[in-house]
């Protein structure tokens, strides 16, 4: 009777949903670390370390890049940061592991070198991801992620990135609180499954409205 | 009423019945633990914070900071709890549930 009494209390079936939701989330997140979605590109372009443009030392991308910008005065082979010509102007280039980053510096001079080279094709962040999306696909073995993701199928892995974050952080905070409290606090394993299922249904529902608009268009 | 509205109420309803239900059925320990009433009490009020916060998104570490006199609360009622009932199929079930957490916790890291 004793055993009768304690499981009707309803630890089994919170803990059981708990680990059901815990292994499908995270059995397939693996995809998920090799994509960046094109606002965290653009996030990551404009505002990491002040640098504006970020570009491979790979040849075939250097060289896509550049064609891009009608220049091929850069030869890159040393990993320190330097100074370059590019058209008469005095460009400071950081060398990042694989990486180049053109400082912020070329914005200042940008309409200067509008108006002096004005076949001179400017960057925009579209024709950043077009190239970024070129390179993605050229070189497979690019320390890039792998792929960029765009409009709803970009919204839907950040919700569920946002919402596999949020189970994780609420999971650990009961985890600790039912420790502490002997399996007293236990309820909020409850509150933390049902909002990341609540908001994976809103997520879908927002992604199917999302796929439906841009096929009607 | 959002969709946070309705976890919160749904989840903090069942929690409600749940504590009200461990009262009923330990009413008699409780009543034999110094301020139990009180320290019961206080539990209620930590599980309905958690289940607000994460229905709300607003969950983070730092507010372990802000529970933890309720955490503490809660570990001394319930090592008070357990003293006094002394069941051996009450400490199996804990040690269970507490492997469970640990599983759950372990998988996450």
């Amino acid at each position: 009777m004793n055993i009768l009494k304690s499981f009707r209390q309803p630890y089994l079936s919170i803990f059981l949903s708990s680990i059901i939701l815990l292994v499908s989330c995270s059995s397939d997140d693996n995809h998920l670390k090799n994509v960046m979605t094109p606002e965290q590109l653009l996030i990551h372009l404009k505002n990491d370390n002040d640098f504006n443009l970020l570009v491979s030392k790979n040849t075939a991308f250097s060289n896509l890049l550049f064609n891009t910008l009608k220049t091929s005065q850069l030869k890159l082979d040393n990993d320190s940061n330097r100074e370059v010509d590019l058209n008469n102007l005095m460009i400071e280039l950081d060398i990042l592991g694989d990486y180049i980053a053109y400082s912020m510096e070329i914005n200042v001079h940008l309409q200067n070198i509008k108006s002096k080279y004005p076949n001179l094709a400017i960057l925009t962040e579209d024709n950043i991801l077009n190239v970024y999306n070129n390179l993605s696909t050229q070189d497979p073995n690019s320390r890039l992620p792998q792929r960029l993701l765009v409009d709803c199928d970009a919204q839907f892995q950040s919700d569920m990135q946002v919402i596999h974050d949020q189970y994780d952080t609420a999971v650990s905070i009961c985890t600790i609180a039912t420790l502490l409290t002997l399996a007293l606090a236990s309820p909020c394993f409850i509150a933390a499954v049902g909002n990341a299922t609540f908001q994976t249904a809103v997520a879908i529902d927002r992604h199917t409205l999302c796929t439906r608009n841009q096929n009607n268009n | 009423m959002t969709n946070e509205m309705y976890i919160f109420t749904i989840v903090t309803l069942l929690s409600l019945y749940y504590y009200y239900q461990h009262y009923v059925i330990n009413k008699g320990i409780i009543s034999k633990i110094k301020f139990g009433k009180i320290l019961y009490i206080s539990n209620i009020i930590l599980a309905v914070y958690l289940i607000y916060t994460i229905s709300f998104n607003s969950i983070n570490v730092y507010s372990l900071w802000f529970i933890s006199p309720l955490l503490i609360i809660g570990f001394w009622y319930s090592y008070q709890f357990y003293k006094i009932k002394n069941s051996f199929f009450d400490y199996l079930y804990l040690g269970i549930t507490l492997l469970l957490v640990l599983v759950v916790f372990y998988s996450l890291n």
